[in-house]
Parts: C-alpha cells; sequence; structure tokens
C-alpha cells in the first residue's frame, strides 16, 4: 500500500523501478526558483537557490553581496543607477 | 578630468554610492583614493568623477582629507588607533551542587637563613702534633 505522502497533489511525483522488477511511486522535493534582477530581468550571482527554510540557517552575509541593492539589481544596473544619482546631483 | 584633489563617486563594490578624493595618481588605471571609503588603490573605471575638486596635495593623510570634505559639509569618520586586546574577565559559575569545604591556606613558614658550609679541617695525629701537646702542657705546669 502507498504511502499517504504520496496523495499529495502539490507536491510531483516520480516511479522508480526497483531491483526486483516492481515499481513504486515517490514524492520529490519542492525546488526554488533563482532569484533574478528587477530591472534586466537576468540571474543575479552570489544568491543561494534554496528554500526559506534552509535559507534561515545561512548567514545574512552569504544570501547576499555586500553592496548597495544586493540582492535585488545587478551589478549593472547599481553601476547606471549610481551613475545617474549623481549626475542629478550636481544639476 | 581625474587628477589629485578630483571628487568622485564610487560605483563598484562595497562601497558604492559613497564620496571619495583622489590623492595619488598610480598608473594610468589606477588611483589612490581616500574619504567616506576605505584609503585604498581603485581602478577608474569604478569611479565617477564630479565637478567639485578639493585643496590636497599628493599623498596626504586620512586627517587632513577629512578636514578637507568639512568644506562640502561631508562628515568622515576617523578610525580610533588600534589598541592592545584587554584579556575579558572570566565568569566564574556558581555551583549548586553540595557546598565543598572552603580551602584553609596553609601558614606561611619562614624559611632559615642557610649558614655558609664550613668545611671542617682535620688535622691528621702525628708524632710531631703529639710532641707539640705535649711541650704546650708541660710549659702551662
Amino acid at each position: 500500500m502507498a504511502g499517504k505522502s504520496v496523495n499529495s497533489k502539490t507536491k510531483g511525483k516520480q516511479t522508480i523501478r526497483l531491483p526486483g522488477g516492481r515499481s513504486k511511486v515517490t514524492v520529490k522535493q519542492k525546488r526554488s526558483s533563482r532569484v533574478v534582477c528587477a530591472v534586466t530581468g537576468k540571474p543575479l550571482q552570489a544568491v543561494p537557490q534554496a528554500r526559506s527554510a534552509k535559507l534561515q540557517t545561512i548567514s545574512k552575509s552569504k544570501r547576499r553581496p555586500e553592496r548597495p541593492y544586493g540582492g535585488v539589481l545587478s551589478s549593472k544596473a547599481t553601476r547606471k543607477l549610481l551613475i545617474t544619482k549623481a549626475r542629478e546631483e550636481e544639476q | 578630468m581625474i587628477d589629485v584633489g578630483r571628487v568622485c563617486v564610487k560605483i563598484a563594490g562595497r562601497d558604492a554610492g559613497k564620496k571619495a578624493v583622489v590623492v595619488e595618481k598610480i598608473d594610468s588605471n589606477f588611483v589612490l583614493i581616500d574619504g567616506e571609503t576605505r584609503r585604498r588603490k581603485c581602478s577608474i573605471n569604478h569611479l565617477e568623477p564630479l565637478n567639485k575638486t578639493l585643496d590636497i596635495k599628493k599623498g596626504d593623510a586620512h586627517a587632513k582629507v577629512a578636514t578637507a570634505f568639512k568644506t562640502l559639509n561631508i562628515d568622515v569618520k576617523t578610525t580610533k588607533p588600534k589598541t592592545k586586546k584587554t584579556e575579558r574577565p572570566r565568569r566564574v559559575r556558581k555551583s549548586h551542587s553540595k557546598e565543598k569545604p572552603k580551602k584553609v591556606a596553609k601558614p606561611k613558614v619562614e624559611k632559615k637563613e642557610e649558614k655558609p658550609k664550613v668545611k671542617k679541617v682535620v688535622k691528621k695525629v702525628t708524632k710531631k702534633t703529639v710532641k707539640k701537646v705535649v711541650k704546650k702542657t708541660a710549659t702551662k705546669k
């Protein structure tokens, strides 16, 4: 008889062929999507791809780069933003 | 454009968005900066120059740079000089078990001054020494 965890509809399922010859249905782990830049839409670097339960165990400095708008914008997007801010202040 | 005394804004790194001044020109690509950022080498591609300049000489110390920034109404942090680490006082945990008897300090025993050892000279008993002793006793009588 299959376990109760297999009855879930939110998790993905996978059939496995056992060495005895019979098949078994297993439940897949959920995976998180990659963090993406808010301006360009490209995946960010130095941000781990993990679900919230594991992210809480990681230290804050290892979750995002030590930079303004780190974890939100890419490095190129921040440079453009800072240049426009500096030029606006002069005027 | 980028010369000694030019005020810039740093674009890259963890000091991004902070203002700095060029202190020395090292190379065609690198420059020494100081100000709100750390005092270190920086590439020209990571700087955005502004129209402002400061009265600074080549290789000036951090203190002079800080005073020059006051004209622009910018407060620059001056770090304290590093001092030797002092040992933290250790906390002694209270024991909840049975009270142990307090140790009584042993009374101090004053050490006696050791006298310098003197070797006793033992004269050998010979015929000459016996004759001398006999003469002495005869003269005394």
